[in-house]
């Protein structure tokens, strides 16, 4: 006898980094990796309400971006 | 690093996520798209959004609205404005949801595209469905 599927729902987000005129995409490419793994790493967690992944989302990508100007700025002191 | 402002990314995103006009640059946003279409997909797509795209019975590109389906930009990113949640597996071979794109609604045109977290399994009586923590971001 075939097993009955109950349907749900699964829900996820969707996490898109784009470099439309910047041409970073490697700043890009770390964003949208660090978004995404907060996203997975709050579920994870037990954390489900997509308002609080909305503020991981923001923290992550406001780390990576901050993270990568002081690595700049380190760059450019080193060099002068 | 970037090149582009967070006040400039807000203007791209809301310009082409929500025919948002751009001032002095582009006074008019009216005329394009009506909806945005939001496509699932079982691997990063290649080229438009057939690419990769997922496919099951019961299962459709979801719309949304063009201006009002995304959220006001902010800090260089634009969360959805609603849950998109797409027709439940009925049938077919479904897959595992990595990514999921953004594109124009004509001719499979694909705007922005990303990576689903986690990652969704559709099996039968599955709907899957992209949460409001759903974002395009500029950089």
């Amino acid at each position: 006898m075939a097993k009955k599927t109950e349907p749900r729902i699964v829900s996820a987000a969707g996490i898109a980094s784009a470099s439309t005129l910047s041409g970073d995409v490697d700043l890009s490419t770390k964003i949208q990796t660090a978004m995404s793994d907060a996203v997975t790493q709050a579920i994870a967690d037990g954390i489900t309400d997509p308002m609080e992944h909305r503020k991981l989302i923001t923290a992550a990508k406001e780390k990576v971006i901050a993270e990568a100007e002081a690595e700049a700025a380190a760059k450019a002191a080193e060099e002068e | 690093m970037p090149a582009k402002l967070t006040a400039f990314a807000n203007d791209v995103l809301g310009l082409l996520l929500n025919a948002t006009a751009i001032a002095n640059l582009v006074p008019t946003a009216t005329g394009g798209s009506a909806n945005l279409t939001i496509a699932l997909h079982t691997a990063q797509p290649a080229t438009d959004q057939t690419s990769s795209e997922i496919s099951y019975t019961g299962y459709a590109r979801v719309n949304t609205a063009r201006p009002g389906g995304w959220g006001a930009p902010a800090s260089g990113q634009s969360f959805a404005a609603a849950n998109i949640t797409f027709g439940a597996m009925t049938g077919g071979t479904g897959g595992t949801v990595t990514h999921f794109s953004i594109g124009t609604g004509t001719s499979n045109k694909l705007m922005y595209y990303g990576t689903v977290a986690p990652n969704i399994v559709v099996t039968s009586g599955v709907t899957p469905q992209l949460t409001t923590a759903t974002v395009v971001s500029e950089t």
